[in-house]
C-alpha cells in the first residue's frame, strides 16, 4: 500500500532523513512517532512528493511518489502540520475547491461534501469564513478536506498540535472514527495520541528509525523499573553480613541484581527512595534478588514494586540518542506483516 | 486545465474577498477618473482617449505588482502552497491559474472605465473615432500582462507580499528607464540591445493607437518568459 525504501534526505549539510524505510498495510493505522526535529514531517512530504528524496523511494499502491508524482496524490489525503487554510472562504466553498482540485465530478462532490461535513461535525459551520472559526474547528475543516476524495492513504502531520485539551479530545475522537475505514499514517511527537489511535508505531530519531512494531511491544522493549524506599538500620538484624551506606548498596545491587539506580531521593527520617532499572532480560523476577540484597545489607524496604511498562519510557529510551545504531531497528514481528 | 480554472477562479474570487482589492481598484479608477474628468473630457479638444491611457498606463506601475503580490507569496507565507502542491494540480496549472486570475482582475479593473468611453463618445462633435480606444485598451491589457507576469515571479519568490511588490516596481522602473541610458555609457551594441527591451516607449506607441505586431509578440513573450521562471521557480521548492 505505502511503502517507504531506504529514503535520505539532505537539506544542506544537515542529514534530515537517513536511509529510512518502513510500509504500511491496506487499512493500516501507524504512528510516526519521534521528537520534533526527527525528520517526520521530512518523511512526509517525500510521500506526498513536494520534497524528493535524494535516495530511495516511495511508493503508493506500487506507484512511485516521484515518476509518477500526480497519480500517487491523488491517491493520498494530506492534512499538513498546523492545517493551512485560507482564510477567507466559507467552510462549504473550499471543501468544493479541494473536491474539484482533485478532479471530483460536480455529481459526487455534492454528496461527498454532505458526508464530510457530517462526519467532521462541521456542518454548522458550513457557510463560515474559515478566518472566523477556532483552530480545533478548522482542524476539522482541514481533515475533512483531505478525506473528500476518498484517498487510499490518509497522512495526519501533528493533527493535535497547538489544539487545547478539549480540541485535543475532540480531534482525536474523530481521527479514531476515521481510522476504522482508511489506510492511516499519523505523524506525532506527543505519545498519547499514536497510544490512542495507532496499532503500530514507527520511532523515528534524528532522522533514523528506531524502532517498528506494534505499539504493545514497544511499551515492553528495554529495562524494567522498580521503586525502592528503604532505610539503613541502626541494630541490623542477624541477616545482614554487612552494613552498607547507600552507595555501596547501590554498587552491591547493580553487582547482584544488575540494577542501576536511575533516581535516587533522600527522604524525611532517613529513608531513601530510588528509581532501579532491570534488564528484562532476567530469568527470576528481580524484586526477590533486591529483597535480597537489602537485607543483607542492613536495609529495611518499606516498598519495593514495579512500575507498569510505560510507553514513555520505551519512547525516551529509544529516541535519547545514540544507544540505537541505525542497523539495529527494533523490529515486532507484526511489522512486516502488513505489506502492500 | 480544470484545476488551473478551479485555482484561477480561488485566486480572482479571493482578491475581491479581500479589501486590498477593492482598494487598488477603487485607486485606479479614481485616479484614471480624475485624469480623464480634468485632462480629457476638455471642450474644444479632437475627443481622443489618449491621456487616459498615457496615464493609465504608468498607473499599472503600482496597479500590477499590487495585484500580483498576493498570488503566490500568500500561499507561501500561510503554507496553503504544499496542500496545493500535494494535490493532483500540476505546477503549470498552479502559475497559469494565478496568472490567469491576475490577468481576469485587471481585465475587471479595466471594465468600469468603459464609462469613460461612453461619456466621451456621448459627446463628441464630431463623432469620435474608436480604433485608437480599442488599440489603447489592448495596450493596457498586454502590457498589464507583462507587468503582472514579472510580479507573480516576485511573489513566487518570496512569502511577502511587500518584498514582492517592490521587486516588481523596481523591476518594472528599470525596464522602463532602459532607454534613457546615454550612448557611451555601455558598449554601443549593449546599449541597443537594452533599448530594445524598452517596454515605455512601446507602450507609448500603443496609447497613439499604433498596434505593431513587433510591440505585441514583444509583451507577450516577456510575458511568457517571466511565466517560465514563476514555473521553475514553483518547481524547485520541490527539488529544495
Amino acid at each position: 500500500m505505502l511503502r517507504v525504501q531506504d529514503v535520505t534526505k539532505r537539506f544542506g549539510r544537515h542529514l534530515a532523513v537517513d536511509r529510512a524505510s518502513f510500509e504500511v498495510g491496506q487499512g493500516e493505522v501507524v504512528g510516526l512517532l519521534g521528537p520534533n526535529g526527527a525528520g517526520k514531517t521530512t518523511i512526509i512530504r517525500m510521500i506526498t512528493g513536494t520534497v524528493p528524496p535524494d535516495a530511495g523511494a516511495v511508493s503508493v499502491h506500487g506507484l512511485d511518489s516521484m515518476a509518477q508524482s500526480r497519480q500517487v496524490r491523488g491517491l493520498i489525503g494530506y492534512m499538513p502540520e498546523s492545517a493551512p487554510l485560507y482564510g477567507e472562504m466559507r467552510v462549504d466553498s473550499y471543501l468544493r475547491h479541494r473536491g474539484k482540485l482533485f478532479g471530483m465530478a460536480r455529481s459526487d462532490l455534492a454528496g461527498a461534501l454532505r458526508r464530510e461535513l457530517d462526519r467532521c461535525m462541521i456542518s454548522d459551520v458550513a457557510r463560515s469564513r474559515i478566518a472566523t472559526l477556532s483552530k480545533g474547528y478548522r482542524q476539522r475543516v482541514a481533515l475533512a478536506a483531505a478525506l473528500l476524495h476518498q484517498p487510499k492513504v490518509l497522512i495526519l502531520d501533528e493533527p493535535t498540535n497547538a489544539l487545547d485539551p478539549a480540541q485535543v479530545r475532540q480531534t482525536r475522537a474523530l481521527i479514531r472514527e476515521v481510522a476504522r475505514t482508511t489506510t492511516l499514517l499519523l505523524s506525532s511527537h506527543v505519545l498519547s495520541e499514536v497510544e490512542r489511535v495507532c496499532d503500530r508505531v514507527v520511532v523515528l530519531a534524528a532522522g533514523r528509525i528506531r524502532a517498528d512494531m506494534p505499539l504493545a511491544m514497544l511499551a515492553g522493549t528495554g529495562e524494567r523499573v522498580f521503586n525502592v524506599e528503604a532505610r539503613q538500620e541502626a541494630h541490623p538484624s542477624s541477616a545482614a553480613s554487612e552494613s552498607l551506606d547507600a552507595g555501596a548498596l547501590e554498587q552491591a545491587l547493580s553487582r547482584d541484581a544488575g540494577a542501576r539506580a536511575l533516581e535516587r531521593h533522600d527522604l524525611a527520617q532517613n529513608w531513601t527512595r530510588w528509581r532501579l532499572g532491570v534488564p528484562s532480560v532476567s530469568a527470576t523476577d528481580p524484586r526477590e534478588t533486591i529483597a535480597r540484597v537489602l537485607a543483607r545489607a542492613g536495609w529495611l524496604a518499606r516498598e519495593l514494586s514495579e512500575e507498569r511498562p510505560s510507553l514513555e519510557r520505551a519512547f525516551e529510551r529509544l529516541t535519547s540518542g545514540g544507544d540505537a545504531p541505525s542497523e539495529s531497528v527494533a523490529r515486532g514481528e507484526a511489522a512486516s506483516g502488513g505489506a502492500a | 486545465m480544470r484545476a488551473m480554472l478551479t485555482i484561477a477562479a480561488r485566486e480572482l474570487g479571493a482578491s475581491f474577498r479581500l479589501p486590498v482589492g477593492w482598494l487598488t481598484l477603487a485607486f485606479f479608477l479614481l485616479v484614471s477618473g480624475i485624469v480623464f474628468g480634468v485632462l480629457v473630457l476638455t471642450p474644444g479638444q479632437p475627443a481622443s482617449m489618449r491621456t487616459f491611457f498615457m496615464v493609465a498606463g504608468w498607473l499599472l506601475l503600482p496597479v500590477a505588482p499590487a495585484i500580483s503580490m498576493r498570488a503566490l507569496s500568500e500561499e507561501l507565507r500561510a503554507g496553503t502552497l504544499e496542500s496545493l502542491m500535494a494535490s493532483p494540480a500540476s505546477d503549470a496549472a498552479i502559475v497559469m491559474g494565478k496568472f490567469l486570475a491576475c490577468v481576469a482582475t485587471l481585465v475587471l479593473m479595466l471594465v468600469p472605465t468603459l464609462a469613460h468611453v461612453l461619456i466621451l463618445a456621448g459627446l463628441a462633435q464630431p463623432a469620435m473615432d474608436f480604433g485608437p480606444v480599442l488599440a489603447g485598451y489592448l495596450s493596457l491589457v498586454l502590457v498589464g500582462t507583462f507587468y503582472l507576469a514579472i510580479g507573480l515571479f516576485f511573489s513566487s519568490l518570496t512569502s511577502s507580499q511587500t518584498l514582492a511588490f517592490l521587486g516588481t516596481l523596481f523591476t518594472l522602473l528599470l525596464v522602463l528607464l532602459l532607454p534613457v541610458i546615454p550612448p557611451g555609457t555601455l558598449p554601443e551594441g549593449v546599449r541597443a540591445a537594452l533599448a530594445k527591451l524598452a517596454a515605455g516607449s512601446r507602450a507609448g506607441e500603443f496609447a497613439r493607437g499604433v498596434v505593431d505586431t513587433g510591440h505585441v509578440v514583444f509583451f507577450l513573450a516577456g510575458a511568457v518568459v517571466f511565466l517560465v521562471a514563476t514555473h521553475a521557480s514553483v518547481q524547485s521548492r520541490r527539488w529544495r
